[in-house]
């Protein structure tokens, strides 16, 4: 990777970083992302309106929202195009398939936040954003990040699961591992010297596999 | 910079809207409160007395938000 890549990369943001603020016209009115304070927040954008796979990602996303709204987590849409674009669509989805959008969706017609989130990735599209995710969390921290190209939907149920997952962290201090669910266990972190190795080896609140792997049940 | 073309509604709220959030700020409150009152999401509270406030129906002093005369007016009018 050259010099001038590495710069292009630092300037998006990563896991861990403040989200990147912006003031947008949305199908709801002019919003902040400070407006989002103390509640999660799914930012996505899908690459235009009125376009087959987005269409099923739209209600896909409304189907979810209120699972999301239970986890005090908003959902925001985004893509380069209209207000009046969105509208339309998400009328024409109401009316065509009968699933009304609630949730905002932002008409990011000057490419601001879609360049501030790196939802361009001109090697697939100069023009549309991908199918990006960014999990926010309720300090406006960036938690999670996932990017599909223009031809895959996303994977709803993934996108509840993660999270849900971010929370329990947040809240639990303590780590998932692979596919998991509310009421599996967690993973407790590694040991971090020899004598908390030794003891967790005998503990027997924990389900050890080795030294360096336990898991647990997270009592609420 | 918010692009508009052919003109702009003075707010972005719908009349419902309008006389659900003029309602819920008769006397002056905190955007937390408006949030109990009404059961919407912090989001669409705060973006929404913001531009009440822009617009000069709703009067915002430190975190308290109340009705204006022009507020009371559109709720005798509408």
């Amino acid at each position: 990777m050259s010099e001038h890549n590495v710069e292009q990369a630092v300037s998006l943001p990563r896991i861990g970083d403040p989200a990147p603020q912006f003031e947008v016209n949305t199908t709801h009115g002019p919003i902040k992302l400070e407006d989002y304070k103390g509640s999660w927040l799914v930012l996505f954008s899908h690459p235009a309106d009125f376009t087959p796979v987005c269409t099923t990602e739209f209600v896909a996303f409304q189907e979810i929202y209120p699972q999301l709204k239970e986890l005090n987590t908003e959902l925001l849409g985004l893509s380069v195009d209209s207000v009046q674009s969105h509208i339309a669509w998400v009328r024409n989805i109401q009316e065509k398939l009968g699933v009304k959008v609630e949730f905002p969706v932002i008409a990011d017609l000057n490419k601001e936040v879609a360049t501030k989130y790196g939802m361009i990735h001109p090697g697939e599209s100069t023009t549309e954003t991908n199918r990006a995710v960014f999990v926010i969390d309720d300090q406006q921290v960036i938690k999670a990040i996932i990017y599909y190209p223009l031809t895959t939907g996303r994977n709803m149920d993934e996108i509840v699961r993660l999270v849900k997952a971010l929370q329990t962290t947040a809240n639990h201090q303590v780590s998932t591992p692979a596919n998991w669910n509310p009421g599996d266990k967690v993973v407790v972190p590694p040991p971090a010297s020899q004598q908390q190795a030794e003891e967790r080896a005998n503990d027997e609140e924990l389900e050890v596999v080795d030294w360096y792997l336990a898991k647990k049940e997270l009592k609420e | 910079m918010i692009l508009v073309a052919c003109g702009k509604e003075e707010v972005s709220l719908s009349p419902s809207q309008m006389k659900l959030f003029l309602q819920a700020v008769k006397e002056p409150v905190t955007a937390e409160e408006v949030v109990k009152s009404t059961e919407l999401p912090i989001f669409k509270v705060r973006s929404s007395l913001r531009e009440l406030t822009e617009a000069a129906y709703v009067e915002n002093n430190g975190d308290q938000y109340t009705i204006s005369q022009k507020g009371k007016e559109y709720l005798d009018q509408n």
